[in-house]
Order: structure tokens, then C-alpha cells, then sequence
């Protein structure tokens, strides 16, 4: 056998027992889905109202913010376009919902994957959604005014 | 909906998942493979080495990047895998890939949303560099 054909069949295995060893992504993905479904992500928006504030955002960057973190960018997309379109979000706020969430989203999924790699997700989580907090932070003071309490 | 529909939904995801992962991995793993064993790799290490020397990463890992941004996050997590790495590298290369990924894609998505889709690439780009050379210095190893 050509040594070239023996790196392609060594990277074929390599490959094949990394996807096996992904399996765990099929159960992911019903508990993603029944958080979705079931509401609870009202719940965790609910939750963000304490991060929301410093980051100068109203209350209905909410749900956007919250579908990020936990799904991924495309969903929360999907709910951070239905927000703008109801004109719940100004431009700006958009753009610092979406410089935090964009660092800083699907973070189970991702998390969770990136961990296989061979390093702590506890520590790739802390230090992502620290960025994003700090990053969000600085946009947050360049682009919107201080708000007034919520309910007031 | 019903609690079924949601788990029939969620599994037909997840396999779809799955075999997204497997079409993109298993040839990512093979042509990384080969470029090693041809020596391809090495020349890229070299010749990036002092980019990506500012994070503490061999040249190679500016391929994990590249993938990350313009091919897809899974490639760049099979590319990773492939090359041989210390924990803190991989640390660091995770963590910078995860800010900053589908640089395409996610931009085109956030400017659907209506936000300034420039300035949330370039604070993702700049998160990126800036942590990434912090960690180099913060973690242990």
C-alpha cells in the first residue's frame, strides 16, 4: 500500500471515532428543542433582567438575548429580527444585543463541543461570556444613553 | 407543542447535527493528515509562526482560524483535534474561535437583524485578538 493511502485510511479512522464520540450531540439537541417548545426561555429572559441593565438594554432585548445564549445565533436571530420588526429595539440597542450575544451564544452546543478538543468548557464559558460582558459593556457606553429604571 | 413532536424534532436535529459533523470531520481529519505527513504543515507553521506566536500558538493554528471563519466552526473543531496541541494552546484557540467565527454567515445574520453589522464584526475580531493574547499571559502552562 502507497504511505499516502495509509495517512487517508489513519485520518478516515481518526475521523470516524471522533464523530462516534460525538454521539451525545442527538440528546442535545432534544433538550434544546424542548426549551424552545415548553417556554422556558421566557423564564431565562426573565433571569437576564440583572445583566440587561448595566448593558443599557430595555427589557424586550430579553428573549432575544436569552434564545442566543442558549440556542444559537440563527434562532436568536430569528427572535432578535421579530423584535426589531414589532420596533421593540433601536438600532443601537440591535447592534449591542448583538455584539454581546455574538460572542457570546449557543452555549451549550458549542461549549460542549469544543470541550472534546481536550480543554475545560467550564473555563471556555466563563472566559467567552466574560468578553462578551466586558466588549458589551464598552459598546453599550459608546452607543446608548443611560436609561431611565424600568416601570418608572 | 406536544411533548413528542418536540423530542421527534430535537432527535431529527441532533442526527442532522451529527451527520453535518461527520461530512465536514472525517474529510477535515484525512486532509489534515495528509498535509502533516507531506510536510505542508510545517512550511504554514513557519511561515505564520510569528503572527500567531503573539498568542502563543504554533503557525498551524492560523489555519483553525481561517477554517472557523469562512468554512465552518466544526472544520476549524476537526482541524484542532488533528494538530497536536498543548492544553493552554488549545485553550486559547477555542476560546478565540468561539468569539470570533462564521466571520460570513453570522455578519450577514446580524445585519438581517438590523444591527450595525460592521462594528459587531470588528468588536468580535478585536475581542478575539485582545483575549487571545491575554490568555497567553493569564493561563498557566
Amino acid at each position: 500500500m502507497a504511505v499516502w493511502m495509509e495517512w487517508i485510511w489513519t485520518g478516515f479512522l481518526d475521523g470516524v471515532m471522533k464523530v462516534v464520540s460525538l454521539w451525545w450531540v442527538i440528546p442535545l439537541f432534544v433538550g434544546i428543542q424542548l426549551m424552545k417548545d415548553r417556554g422556558w426561555l421566557d423564564k431565562v429572559s426573565h433571569w437576564l433582567r440583572p445583566v440587561l441593565a448595566p448593558l443599557r438594554l430595555p427589557g424586550d432585548a430579553g428573549l432575544p438575548v436569552a434564545a442566543g445564549l442558549a440556542v444559537g445565533l440563527t434562532y436568536g436571530a430569528g427572535v432578535i429580527i421579530q423584535a426589531a420588526e414589532e420596533g421593540k429595539l433601536k438600532r443601537d440597542e440591535l447592534t449591542v444585543t448583538c455584539i454581546f450575544v455574538g460572542i457570546s451564544h449557543a452555549l451549550i452546543e458549542e461549549t460542549l463541543l469544543f470541550s472534546t478538543a481536550g480543554t475545560s468548557g467550564l473555563l471556555l464559558l466563563v472566559i467567552r461570556v466574560l468578553t462578551a460582558l466586558v466588549f458589551g459593556l464598552i459598546a453599550s457606553r459608546l452607543l446608548l444613553k443611560r436609561r431611565q429604571p424600568e416601570g418608572a | 407543542m406536544q411533548l413528542q413532536a418536540s423530542i421527534t424534532k430535537g432527535l431529527t436535529t441532533g442526527i442532522k447535527v451529527l451527520w453535518e459533523l461527520a461530512k465536514v470531520l472525517i474529510p477535515s481529519v484525512i486532509v489534515i493528515r495528509v498535509l502533516e505527513n507531506a510536510g505542508v504543515l510545517a512550511y504554514i507553521s513557519d511561515a505564520l509562526g510569528p503572527v500567531m506566536g503573539l498568542f502563543g500558538l504554533p503557525g498551524e493554528g492560523a489555519l483553525v482560524l481561517v477554517l472557523a471563519n469562512f468554512v465552518s466552526t466544526y472544520s476549524a473543531l476537526a482541524a484542532m483535534i488533528a494538530l497536536h496541541l498543548e492544553w493552554k494552546q488549545v485553550t486559547i484557540l477555542c476560546v478565540m474561535v468561539l468569539i470570533c467565527h462564521a466571520a460570513i454567515t453570522e455578519t450577514a445574520l446580524v445585519a438581517k437583524a438590523g444591527a450595525r453589522a460592521s462594528l459587531v464584526l470588528v468588536a468580535r475580531v478585536v475581542a478575539m485578538v485582545v483575549v487571545g493574547v491575554l490568555l497567553r499571559f493569564i493561563l498557566p502552562g
